[in-house]
């Protein structure tokens, strides 16, 4: 594809990632120094069932690339007890038999999107979303939050008079207070989306149609 | 929170016992028999509220609510069980009918205590055939010829705690909301719960406007289904109560102007009114008012909306135990399998079961949703 503006489509597992996935991408797209690219509306495939049936992955990611803007796609699952390599990889082989013309990356949050919640716990405690209230003041994210096996639970228990953590209202609301250093120096998977936008821009941009990850070694 | 309910010849209901959870979705066909179930709780809180013969007669007589039988008529047996902090208990009675009217065959209440202090009563055919000890002490010998067209427990309630917890598990609130009533400006009312027909949504949101604890997110929740609302207020027009709602208006170059408007409830949509008086009745205080009742919350709203609905009724149902019907795929599929419970009418009786065990491995293999099964099987109920 030409040098020019871009859209980063996405395809996403559920209602919140709707909001907080652009809100990231156009977040990290900043970080990384690019303007000509923003995120488009993701696809919701409504579960991860909806991607690893036959025909799923493939028919979302071929939906996302309709847009002809579409410079990239970004497919972001929870590894949610699934190891997170293996699952993939296995979307990747599928996509890559595809044959697109632009680049796909696939991300895994492990253990799933809210574990960044937990990663960036620091950042979110005591503040407000919007005018409610969310993470209780003191708040500290633990050392590993990727053991952490039900990160949704944990900000519920962490939210205040019986407030509980929902995904469709919270989820864009404390992805917009992430710090994204903190977020990444905690978690790998965090880590791993960061570097699959910065390659997905650099393959659009040299318009090389690559499908990350590697997964040379599976 | 009532962990089961037992209910017998009750309009189209046979033979049906519903294990009822924190939440409970009711999925089926049009006409399956979802509102019958619904109408059988709220049957047992009219009934101890108002009365067992203004509740029949509300409902168009015996003959309306006993299950057809080309025979002689079937008796209604309507049973629950309780569970709440420190006891346990049953309930349940039987009311018989003929040309004539109705009759009370039989009441009995269970209860169990943690400590051990267990009561109950069985009253059959107008006779106390096993009395209530700690309640006896108040009434003495009084209690002989018992109104056979009455059910005990309200009365019983009044002298001891025991029972006047069983019925304060059996209240309840029922919504239907209808949007001509939401829209029209309102008399201010005291009333400290939403009205099944919101027709004191104004008072509510001004109470909660005061209180302030739960409205930012209400207005958060509301927002995420209408899209650009930024606030709700309550406004006093000659005696009356208007509701407007702050919409986001954003200047050309995408700033947020201050003084944003303000619209009239009268003006918004359908589907926001909807919303906005499920919202304040999922968010109103007051844990200890039974079961609360939801009909197809689903109407008038935009798929996407539903996981905010299934959202905030999930953390509502940690304080109020929820009723919910529903033929939305997308918000069917927004609950777990143990929550559904599936309405089937076959030969004109209907049945009420869990999801067949062949389905629900489907749900839990990821391969389908419930919503997905709802469009090409039909939800099975359990056999």
């Amino acid at each position: 594809m030409a040098l020019g503006v871009g859209m980063i489509g996405s395809v996403v597992e559920g209602p919140g990632e709707i909001e907080a996935v652009p809100n990231l991408l156009a977040r990290t797209i900043s970080k990384l120094g690019h303007v000509d690219f923003y995120p488009d509306r993701p696809m919701n495939a409504h579960g991860i069932g909806n991607l690893t049936t036959a025909g799923g992955i493939e028919r979302f990611v071929r939906a996302a690339f309709a847009q002809p803007k579409c410079a990239g796609v970004m497919v972001l699952v929870d590894s949610d007890g699934q190891c997170p390599v293996t699952l993939a990889c296995a979307l990747v082989a599928r996509i890559r038999a595809m044959g697109l013309q632009r680049p796909v990356a696939v991300v895994v949050a492990n253990v799933m999107f809210e574990t960044w919640f937990v990663a960036g716990a620091d950042a979110l405690a005591g503040r407000r979303m919007g005018v409610r209230s969310g993470i209780a003041a003191g708040v500290t994210s633990p050392d590993e939050p990727e053991l952490i096996g039900s990160p949704k639970l944990w900000l519920s228990e962490r939210m205040l008079n019986g407030r509980t953590y929902k995904e469709s209202i919270d989820q864009v609301a404390l992805t917009r207070l992430l710090n994204l250093d903190e977020v990444k120096a905690k978690s790998r998977s965090f880590q791993r989306l960061e570097s699959a936008v910065a390659t997905l821009i650099s393959d659009a941009i040299a318009a090389r149609a690559t499908v990350t990850p590697n997964c040379a070694n599976e | 929170m009532i962990t089961k309910i037992w209910i017998r010849n009750f309009r189209s209901l046979g033979d049906v016992e519903i294990p009822l959870g924190r939440i409970t979705v009711l999925v089926g066909r049009n006409g399956a028999g979802k509102s019958n179930v619904v109408d059988a709780f709220r049957f047992v809180r009219d009934a101890l509220r108002i009365g067992l013969e203004d509740s029949i007669v509300n409902r168009k007589g015996i003959s309306a609510i006993r299950r057809w039988a080309p025979t002689r008529p079937f008796d209604i047996e309507i049973g629950l069980s309780i569970k709440r902090q420190g006891m346990s208990a049953d309930y349940s009675f039987k009311i018989s009918s003929s040309a004539t009217g109705y009759k009370v065959k039989s009441e009995t209440c269970d209860v169990t205590r943690a400590d051990g202090q267990n009561d109950g009563y069985t009253v059959k055919a107008g006779r106390l055939e096993r009395e209530p000890k700690r309640v006896m002490r108040h009434l003495g010998n009084q209690v002989r010829g018992l109104d056979s067209q009455s059910l005990m427990l309200s009365t019983l309630a009044i002298f001891s705690q025991d029972f006047q917890a069983v019925r304060r598990e059996l209240r309840g609130s029922f919504y239907s909301f209808f949007t001509n009533v939401l829209r029209e400006p309102q008399k201010p009312s005291d009333l400290r719960t939403l009205s099944e027909s919101g027709d004191n949504l104004a008072s509510m949101l001004r109470d909660f406007q005061r209180q302030g604890r739960w409205m930012p997110d209400m207005v958060a929740a509301l927002e995420r289904i209408t899209s650009g609302v930024k606030d709700i207020r309550v406004r006093d027009a000659g005696g009356f109560l208007v509701t407007e709602i702050q919409h986001m208006d954003l200047l050309d170059d995408g700033r947020d102007v201050d003084d944003a408007p303000w619209f009239e409830i009268a003006l918004e949509s359908d589907g926001t009114l909807r919303a906005l008086a499920m919202l304040a009745a999922l968010y109103q205080r007051g844990q200890d008012r039974g079961l609360m009742c939801f009909e197809e919350p689903e109407n008038a709203l935009h798929p996407g909306a539903l996981a905010v609905v299934r959202d905030v009724m999930i953390e509502t149902s940690l304080r109020r135990q929820l009723l919910v019907t529903s033929q939305s795929p997308d918000l069917i599929s927004q609950f777990s399998a143990e929550d559904l419970r599936v309405v089937e009418r076959t030969h004109g009786v209907t049945k009420v079961n869990l999801v067949d065990e062949a389905q629900r491995k489907l749900l839990n293999d990821d391969l389908f949703s419930a919503g997905d099964l709802l469009r090409v099987q039909d939800l099975r109920g359990k056999e």
